[in-house]
């Protein structure tokens, strides 16, 4: 605004204290900020927060209570497939777990006839272990080339998976 | 309401003087100073209020975790010298734990360094899934399974800006899918590469050392059904425990431990090019 001499000019005054009106004004504001604060703060936290230090208690139950798909071991597989079990554990596969080969296999424990666990009986399953690669000397584990030694195909035509050795028996059996 | 009107005589400074004086400004100023300071104030007791009752509140409802973890810190060894990079771990890790069957993420994966004349080739084709056998060279080729450390110094935590991730009682780092919001802060902090953000939940995810798979007595996924006994997993509170035993007989590092990130995966056989 440009004010010319001889202008005339209207100043509007409010009745009252007008410092007192403002500093209430901003103290309701302030009042009513805090309550909001302090009611959203208790909704945004979670009951549990802070329980066991600076984090949701709830979730470390949420995160332990998954079901897990891979039984604990070949241990729970050895009471309904003891022919499997005996044969593996004397063989050179005696440290492999069942489920390294058959997958998953909890819900199979639990209940065998619903679901069952997977048979792989291609050369892929081996290969996985015994096929020669860059990284996989002879000194770790015994190697093959796949070409080489079976012309590719499926190995459990001659190797019984859960008793490899062939000369052990003289034949798959 | 009563009107005032005057004559402007020589300048515009009539008036703003005489605006100073409607609106007292010392009164204002110090009286606002005031309100600040109590605005400011105010909120903050109630905050320590409220703090200390949500924190003492809670605890008895849930199971009782601090009994839980009495005596148990967890800690994993990955023999590289064993390791025949099969990467059964990396199919049972993602079957154990609904990881997506894409090529970008892993709870675990496996490296492949094979040391040539021309330098250090490091491969992990679909996490160590699809090998391809490379040329025969007579230089040093090795496997290096790779996972979440579990940092007793965790920079995933600290970052995390909403305290969607932390560290149990027991050594093991979660995510709180729950909590999570997605920004990734957590994945860009981890040194070791090993959060990723999950193509389905789209929260952060990683390797929790199959935390449902240990509270139930049993070993990890990875660790069940490595063929070698390449992955360990044991107490190390336990001194009898064979893993605590290697740690404490055994030349064993840990990865980028000059980060003073305290990683809790021992690996045993580590060549000084392994990163
Ligand atoms: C409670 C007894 C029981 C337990 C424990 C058990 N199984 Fe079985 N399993 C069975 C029965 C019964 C069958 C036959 C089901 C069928 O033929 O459909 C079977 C079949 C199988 C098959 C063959 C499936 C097929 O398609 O031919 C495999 C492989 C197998 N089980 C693996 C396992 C493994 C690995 C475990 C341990 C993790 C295990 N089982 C634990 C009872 C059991
Ligand atoms: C090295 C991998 C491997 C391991 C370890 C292994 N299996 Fe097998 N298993 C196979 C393959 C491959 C077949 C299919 C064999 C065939 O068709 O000749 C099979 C077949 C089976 C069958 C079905 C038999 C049939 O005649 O249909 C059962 C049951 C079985 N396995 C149980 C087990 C149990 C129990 C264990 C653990 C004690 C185990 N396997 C460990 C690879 C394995
Ligand atoms: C999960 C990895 C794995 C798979 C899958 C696997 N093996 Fe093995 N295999 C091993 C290990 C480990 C040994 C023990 C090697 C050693 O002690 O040198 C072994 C030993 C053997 C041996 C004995 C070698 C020797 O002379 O000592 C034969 C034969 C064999 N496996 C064949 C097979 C066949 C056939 C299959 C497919 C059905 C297969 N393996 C699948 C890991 C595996
Ligand atoms: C045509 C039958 C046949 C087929 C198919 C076959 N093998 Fe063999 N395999 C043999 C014979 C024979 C031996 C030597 C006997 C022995 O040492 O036990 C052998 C030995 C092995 C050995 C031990 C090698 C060593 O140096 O001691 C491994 C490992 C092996 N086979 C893996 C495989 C794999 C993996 C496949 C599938 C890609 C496969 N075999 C398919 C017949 C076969």
């Amino acid at each position: 605004m440009i004010f010319d001499r001889g202008d005339k000019v209207t100043i509007r005054q409010e009745d009252g204290n007008p410092s007192a009106q403002a500093v209430f004004r901003i103290g309701v504001i302030l009042v009513l900020a805090v309550v909001i604060f302090v009611i959203v703060r208790q909704m945004m936290i979670p009951a549990s927060f802070g329980q066991y230090g600076r984090y949701r208690g709830n979730s470390i139950s949420e995160n332990a209570s998954l079901n897990a798909a891979y039984a604990g071991s070949s241990n729970d597989c050895g009471e309904c497939h003891q022919q499997e079990f005996m044969a593996l554990a004397q063989a050179q596969h005696r440290e492999i777990d069942c489920q390294s080969c058959h997958g998953p296999a909890a819900k199979h424990v639990s209940k065998p006839a619903v679901t069952s666990p997977i048979v792989q009986e291609t050369a892929e399953l081996c290969n996985s272990c015994h096929r020669q690669i860059a990284g996989r000397q002879d000194g770790k584990i015994v190697t093959v080339r796949p070409l080489l030694h079976s012309g590719g195909v499926n190995c459990t035509r001659c190797h019984n998976p859960h008793r490899p050795q062939l000369s052990f028996e003289g034949d798959k059996s | 309401m009563k009107e005032e009107t005057l004559k402007v005589k020589t300048s515009n400074k009539a008036v703003e003087e005489h605006m100073k004086k409607v609106v007292p400004r010392r009164v204002f100023l110090t009286t606002a100073c005031k309100m600040l300071a109590a605005g400011i104030l105010a909120p903050m007791g109630s905050l320590a209020a409220i703090l200390n009752s949500s924190f003492a509140g809670e605890s008895g409802e849930t199971s009782d975790w601090t009994r839980v973890w009495a005596g148990k810190e967890w800690g994993f060894i990955v023999d590289t010298e064993k390791c025949i990079g099969c990467a059964r771990c990396v199919d049972a890790c993602k079957q154990e734990n609904q990881v997506p069957p894409d090529k970008e993420v892993f709870r675990t994966w496996v490296e492949r360094y094979v040391e040539t004349t021309q330098g250090v080739s490091i491969d992990s084709p679909n996490g160590g899934l699809d090998f391809e056998p490379l040329a025969e060279t007579e230089e040093k080729q090795f496997f290096v399974p790779k996972l979440c450390n579990q940092c007793e110094n965790p920079p995933c935590v600290q970052v995390c800006p909403v305290s969607a991730t932390y560290r149990t009682g027991d050594g093991v780092i979660l995510v709180d899918g729950k909590r999570c919001v997605g920004c990734r802060y957590c994945i860009q902090a981890c040194p070791y590469g090993a959060r990723f953000m999950h193509p389905k939940t789209h929260v952060a995810d990683k390797c929790t050392w199959c935390y449902h798979r240990i509270a139930k007595g049993m070993r990890p996924a990875c660790v069940t059904v490595c063929p070698v006994g390449a992955r360990k997993f044991g107490n190390l509170r336990d001194l009898k425990d064979p893993v605590t035993q290697i740690i404490r007989k055994e030349r064993v590092r840990g990865l980028k431990t000059d980060m003073g990130t305290k990683p809790q995966v021992f690996y045993l056989g580590l060549d000084e090019v392994v990163v």
